[in-house]
């Protein structure tokens, strides 16, 4: 009898919070929307409004990771995120969603982003394999906006969390029955080096998981250590002003290693 | 101080844990005890003294998680990266560990009645031989016990435990027990540390750090975190049933994403292979023999 009673509290609370959360979720996309529709900045103030936030930020992430988690993928967002990495010298901007959508339509995504974005297409670097190491930011220098840099961009998926790390497995079978390597050499830096192979990034410093569950959605498990998690609301209808809150968040934590 | 402690809750608690518990549990939580020495700071105490706090608060918790009905928790106790704190302060967590292993044993028929099995999972040859020993005991005693599952992560990280895995599966392709296509991402599971649990279905942090230092990074990929900004020595009941909530309104994605990953493993998994059950049943009772050498202060 008890039971059943803790079980309609238990209803009614959940429901509650189910109707709270239906109503701030509309009530924030319905804000964004309006705010999107009469944003008076254009594009180049708002790059530059980045640009010197960051200056006085103490540390600003090398790679971003875009966790697009449950929701409808809007390419058109993702690219102003593109767009935001350029101006806050961003180095690597991943998208990753667990289906695996966004590899499938990344050319969609390219011609949407050349599109809207044509007069940053050249900071833009899309592709597969890039080596970790050896970045090379090159200052822009088009139409004065010499405080551009150049950013990489790629797409990943839940097979290429788990699924690497067997490959990588299977990679390090060969070498032992090729006589490259012992069993012994096996340690976390030739993994770490075979892994970022198969990557083609270094870790990422930020993940930015996008909707209401936080969850690692599968994504790459040996490279997020050390990546701090900051949740937004969703990548629909994101603003600046919301890009530069998680690089704020981002600035506040303090890595202590272990120490 | 116990491992088993009696209800700490008054009856309002008591009464909203019972209705958090009608909505259905986490088979699986998972806790980074974040904070210690930040609480430690907080109140002018020593650093030890903030463990010891904590230490505390993982006794409180474990019988809030057996009153709700969770079977099985894993917490982080100490990561190979503490290895890098000072001498001292390393010492005095060793001495902290020896202190409380030595008292888990001392309670050895509380934890026998109320069928707990502990398990210590981390690269038990980092640690000093007679923790290792004590240790070793306290697994070897309760590996039986299946009414409740602690697993208490010790000289753990997870890279090192996907290399341990690793190592041990190239190990067995190059002894010809199995070949490089038996190894799958099923396979890597079941020679990780973890492989006699479930995946979390929850994992708490606390401190609020948003991170996460390098814990079941493989057993996590569908699992709901909650990041709480609460130190952990000041984790309370309510901070415990606000995460199993949190938990339960996110349960539909959870199982979506979980039944997908799933999906995605059967599709490569190849039939039931015989070498490979050959080759986890030599690699457990290697770890089953280490145990044992390690009680007897052999290994």
């Amino acid at each position: 009898m008890l039971r059943v009673l803790y079980r309609i509290i238990w209803t009614f609370i959940y429901l509650l919070c189910s109707f709270v959360d239906f109503v701030k979720s509309m009530t924030v996309s319905l804000h964004k929307k309006y705010t999107n529709y009469y944003k008076t900045l254009r594009l180049e103030d708002e790059l530059k409004l980045i640009t010197q936030a960051v200056k006085h930020m103490d540390k600003t992430p090398s790679h971003i990771v875009f966790v697009i988690g449950n929701e409808n993928i809007s390419f058109r967002d993702l690219g102003n995120v593109i767009v935001w990495c350029i101006a806050a010298g961003v180095s690597f901007i991943s998208f990753y969603d667990f289906e695996g959508e966004l590899k499938k339509e990344e050319a969609h995504f390219r011609s949407i982003v050349s599109e809207v974005h044509k007069k940053y297409s050249g900071y833009i670097v899309w592709g597969n394999k890039y080596p970790a190491n050896g970045v090379q930011n090159i200052n822009g220098t088009k139409n004065g906006m010499d405080f551009l840099r150049k950013v990489k961009v790629k797409m990943f998926s839940l097979t290429d969390g788990k699924e690497n790390i067997v490959k990588v497995t299977h990679e390090l079978c060969k070498s032992v029955k090729e006589n490259i390597l012992n069993v012994s050499d096996i340690n976390q830096d030739v993994i770490d080096r075979m892994i970022g192979v198969h990557s083609g990034v270094p870790d990422p410093d930020l993940a930015v998981l996008c909707g209401s569950l936080c969850c690692t959605y599968g994504l790459l498990p040996w490279q997020i250590r050390v990546t701090e998690f900051v949740q937004v609301h969703s990548h629909h209808n994101m603003s600046f002003e919301d890009f530069l809150c998680v690089l704020y968040k981002y600035n506040k934590c303090e890595q202590r290693f272990g120490k | 101080m116990s491992w088993l402690r009696e209800n700490t809750l008054n009856w309002i608690q008591y009464v909203c844990l019972k209705v958090v518990k009608s909505g259905g549990v986490p088979n699986h939580v998972a806790f980074i005890m974040d904070g210690n020495r930040r609480f430690a700071k907080k109140n002018n105490v020593a650093k030890v003294e903030g463990h010891t706090k904590g230490f505390d608060k993982l006794a409180e918790t474990l019988q809030w998680c057996l009153d709700l009905g969770i079977p099985e928790v894993t917490v982080y106790a100490f990561s190979i990266e503490n290895f890098k704190r000072s001498t001292e302060e390393v010492n005095e967590l060793m001495d902290l560990a020896r202190d409380k292993f030595k008292r888990l044993l001392d309670e050895r028929e509380k934890l026998m009645d109320h069928g707990v099995s502990v398990r210590v999972i981390g690269n038990l040859a980092l640690l000093p031989e007679d923790l290792r020993q004590l240790m070793s005991e306290a697994m070897i005693l309760t590996k039986d016990n299946n009414k409740a599952f602690l697993n208490i992560a010790f000289a753990y990280t997870s890279r090192d435990e996907i290399t341990s895995a690793i190592k041990s599966l190239v190990a067995g392709v190059e002894k010809k027990i199995i070949l490089p296509e038996d190894i799958s991402k099923h396979v890597i599971s079941q020679c990780l540390y973890t492989n006699k649990s479930p995946n979390p279905d929850l994992l708490i942090r606390t401190s609020g750090e948003i991170r996460l230092s390098d814990f079941l990074l493989w057993q996590t990929s569908s699992t709901c975190v909650y990041f709480s900004k609460v130190l952990w020595p000041e984790f309370s009941v309510w901070h415990m049933l606000t995460a199993v909530f949190h938990y339960q309104r996110n349960r539909q994605n959870i199982v979506r994403l979980k039944n997908f990953e799933e999906s995605c493993s059967l599709e490569s998994c190849s039939l039931e292979n015989h070498q490979v059950d050959l080759f986890l049943e030599d690699l457990h009772s290697q770890r089953q023999m280490f145990m044992e050498k390690a009680r007897q202060g052999i290994a």
